[in-house]
C-alpha cells in the first residue's frame, strides 16, 4: 500500500493544477475572511464576530478541494492512464485507497493553512479596526479543528464522485452547483430534510456554536461522513465491476 | 510463457472475443494478428484483468493481478496515448515507478532505451505520435519485465521508427523474453515475429509458427495465353485447379510451373507469361481469415472496412 501511497502522491504533485487550486483556496479563503471580518461594526457581539471569521470562507474554500478530489480519479478516465494505473496496480481497492489517502491527507494539510491563513487575515483585520477576538476559547477552536476536519473530508468525497462519475466535467458540474446552492434550494421546500443533507450537515463541523442549529457539531460530522463513505462505496462497487475501457 | 485459456468477452448481444486459448512462448516474438476490430485489444485487456470476461491468462503459471510486482514481471503498452498531456513524461514514469517499487534511476536507462532522453522534461502534450509510442514503449519496459505485450506499437511510427522497434523486439526476445505484440500490419510483421496468433471475430485462426503459416497457405503459377480455355481444361484434367482473374491471366494451383510449361508445348499452346508466385503473409493472412467471415465491423462502427485497405 505505501508503494501505492507513494504513487498517488507523485502524481497529486506532478501536475500544476494541483498547486494552483490550492494557492487558490488559501487566497479565497483569505479574501473572504479579510472581507467579512472589515464589515464588523462598532457593537457587534463577540459571537458574530468569531460567526464572521470562521464560517463564510469555508462555503467558497470547499469547491477548490472538491476539485481536486474530482479530478485525481476522473482525469485518470478522461486521460486514459487508468490503463497504466492499474497496470501498475491491479487490485483496485487499493488504487482507489491509496488515492483517498492521499487526497484525503492532501485536503487536511491544505485545509490547515488554509484556516490558518484566513484566521489570522481575519484576527488581524478585527484587531486593526478594533474589534479584536480571542480564539483561545475551547469552543472556538474545535470549531478551526472542524473547518479542517471539513475540508479533508471535501477532498475524499471529491474522490468518490470522480470514482463514480468518471468524467469531470459532469463531475464537476453536479457536484458545485450541489455544494454551492443546491442544499438550500432543497431547504427552502424541505426544511426538515436540509439540515441532514451532506453539505449541511457537514457545515456544524465549523459552525461556531449550535445556536438553535438541529444537529450538534458531532451528528453533522457523522452525517457528512456517512454521506461521504455512501459516495465512495457506491463508486467503489462500480469501480470494481465496471471494464476499464 | 503466457497461457491464455478460454477468454472471453460480449458486449450484449455481440461477441468481441469467443472463447480464445493460445500460448505465447519465451524467447521468441509471438505477432497477434487480426484487422482492426477482431477483438485484439480487448483480449489484451482481458490477459491484464483489465476488462471482465471468462477464461484467464497465466504469466509464468501467475494470474496478472496476483503478480505482487506485475510490472516488474509483465510489461505493457495497451494505449501510447494514455498520459496527463500536463505531465512531464519522466513524472509519468517516476509515479508508474513507484507504485512497482522500480528504482528511479530506470527511468533515465529506459528514456534512453527508447531514445527519448531529450524529451524526458517535457509536458506531453506536445508530443508526436512516435513520441507517445516511444515513451508507451518505455512504459512497458520500465520494470525490466520478462513478458511484453504490446499493442499495435508500431501504429504511427516512421519507417526509421519501424525498423527500430523491430530490432528492439529482436533483441528483447534474444533475452529470453516472451514477446506477444498485436498488429494490424501484416507486412511489418512479417520481418519481426517468429510464431503467429491469428483472430479473426475474436475466435482463433490459426496458432502456428510464422514459416509454418505462410507454407500451408496456397502457392500459385500465373499463365497467360491466346488460348487460355483449352489450356484451362488440359489442366482441369490433370487435377489442377484454376481461377481466371481480372487482368486476364489465369492463376493455377496444384500443377508445377514446369508441368504446365511442358503440357503447353505438347498442345502447341502459345505462352505469354508463366509465372510462379508465391504468396505472402498478406495473402495468407486473407486466406486464413476468409473462411471466418472477416473483412468488415469494427465494434461501434456500421462502416465495413475491408481488409485488403489496410494491408496495402
Amino acid at each position: 500500500m505505501n508503494k501505492l501511497i507513494r504513487s498517488e502522491w507523485i502524481k497529486l504533485r506532478s501536475l500544476r493544477t494541483t498547486w494552483i487550486l490550492a494557492i487558490l483556496a488559501i487566497l479565497t479563503a483569505m479574501a473572504i475572511t479579510g472581507a467579512a471580518t472589515g464589515s464588523v461594526k462598532a457593537g457587534t457581539s463577540a459571537f458574530e464576530r468569531v460567526d464572521l471569521l470562521l464560517t463564510p470562507a469555508p462555503l467558497l474554500v470547499r469547491l477548490f478541494i472538491l476539485v481536486l478530489g474530482i479530478m485525481a480519479f476522473s482525469n485518470e478516465y478522461r486521460y486514459g492512464t487508468i490503463m497504466p494505473s492499474l497496470a501498475a496496480a491491479p487490485i483496485r481497492g487499493e488504487l482507489l485507497g491509496a488515492k483517498l489517502i492521499v487526497l484525503g491527507a492532501f485536503g487536511l494539510i491544505l485545509g490547515a493553512v488554509v484556516t490558518l491563513a484566513s484566521t489570522v487575515t481575519g484576527l488581524t483585520v478585527l484587531s486593526i479596526i478594533g474589534q479584536p477576538v480571542s480564539v483561545f476559547d475551547g469552543e472556538i477552536l474545535r470549531a478551526i479543528a472542524g473547518t479542517v476536519a471539513f475540508y479533508g473530508i471535501c477532498a475524499v468525497l471529491g474522490v468518490g464522485a470522480g470514482v463514480l462519475v468518471r468524467q469531470p466535467t459532469v463531475a464537476i458540474g453536479v457536484l458545485m452547483p450541489w455544494a454551492l446552492f443546491g442544499e438550500k434550494a432543497v431547504g427552502s421546500f424541505l426544511p426538515n430534510l436540509a439540515s441532514y443533507l451532506p453539505f449541511t450537515a457537514g457545515a456544524q463541523l465549523y459552525a461556531v456554536t449550535t445556536k438553535g442549529e438541529p444537529l450538534d457539531p458531532g451528528v453533522g460530522a457523522a452525517l457528512f461522513l456517512t454521506w461521504t463513505a455512501l459516495l465512495i462505496l457506491v463508486g467503489m462497487v462500480l469501480f470494481q465491476r465496471r471494464d476499464v475501457s | 510463457m503466457i497461457e491464455a485459456k478460454g477468454l472471453s468477452k460480449r458486449y450484449g448481444s455481440k461477441v468481441a472475443v469467443n472463447d480464445l486459448s493460445f500460448e505465447v512462448r519465451p524467447g521468441r516474438v509471438t505477432g497477434f494478428l487480426g484487422p482492426n476490430g477482431s477483438g485484439k485489444s480487448t483480449t489484451m485487456r482481458l490477459m491484464l484483468q483489465l476488462d471482465h470476461g471468462d477464461g484467464h491468462t497465466l504469466f509464468d503459471g501467475q494470474r496478472y493481478a496476483d503478480i505482487q510486482y506485475p510490472t516488474k514481471e509483465v510489461g505493457s503498452l495497451l494505449e501510447a496515448h494514455a498520459v496527463h498531456p500536463k505531465v512531464t513524461a519522466r513524472n509519468h514514469l517516476r509515479a508508474l515507478a513507484a507504485a512497482n517499487r522500480i528504482p528511479e534511476s530506470r527511468i533515465d536507462q529506459v528514456f534512453g532505451l527508447v531514445g527519448l532522453s531529450d524529451a524526458a522534461d517535457r509536458h506531453t502534450g506536445g508530443f508526436s505520435l512516435g513520441m507517445f509510442q516511444r515513451l508507451g514503449l518505455a512504459t512497458a519496459l520500465l520494470g525490466d519485465p520478462g513478458t511484453l505485450i504490446l499493442d499495435e506499437p508500431m501504429n504511427g511510427l516512421d519507417p526509421e521508427g519501424i525498423h527500430w522497434i523491430r530490432s528492439l523486439l529482436r533483441e528483447l526476445a534474444a533475452d529470453g523474453r516472451t514477446i506477444f505484440v498485436s498488429s494490424h500490419l501484416l507486412a511489418e510483421m512479417a520481418e519481426t515475429v517468429d510464431d503467429l496468433v491469428v483472430i479473426g471475430r475474436g475466435r482463433l485462426i490459426a496458432q502456428a509458427a510464422l514459416d509454418d503459416f505462410i507454407g500451408h497457405a496456397r502457392q500459385g503459377v500465373r499463365v497467360r495465353s491466346p488460348q487460355l480455355d483449352e489450356l484451362s481444361r488440359l489442366l482441369a484434367g490433370l487435377g489442377a485447379t484454376t481461377a481466371l482473374e481480372g487482368d486476364g491471366s489465369l492463376m493455377v494451383s496444384g500443377a508445377e510451373a514446369p508441368a504446365i510449361g511442358d503440357l503447353a508445348a505438347q498442345r502447341s499452346i502459345t505462352l505469354h507469361e508463366l509465372t510462379v508466385v508465391s504468396f505472402s503473409l498478406e495473402e495468407a493472412f486473407l486466406d486464413a481469415t476468409a473462411g471466418s467471415g472477416e473483412y468488415v465491423t469494427m465494434p461501434n462502427d456500421s462502416v465495413p472496412v475491408v481488409v485488403v485497405e489496410e494491408v496495402r
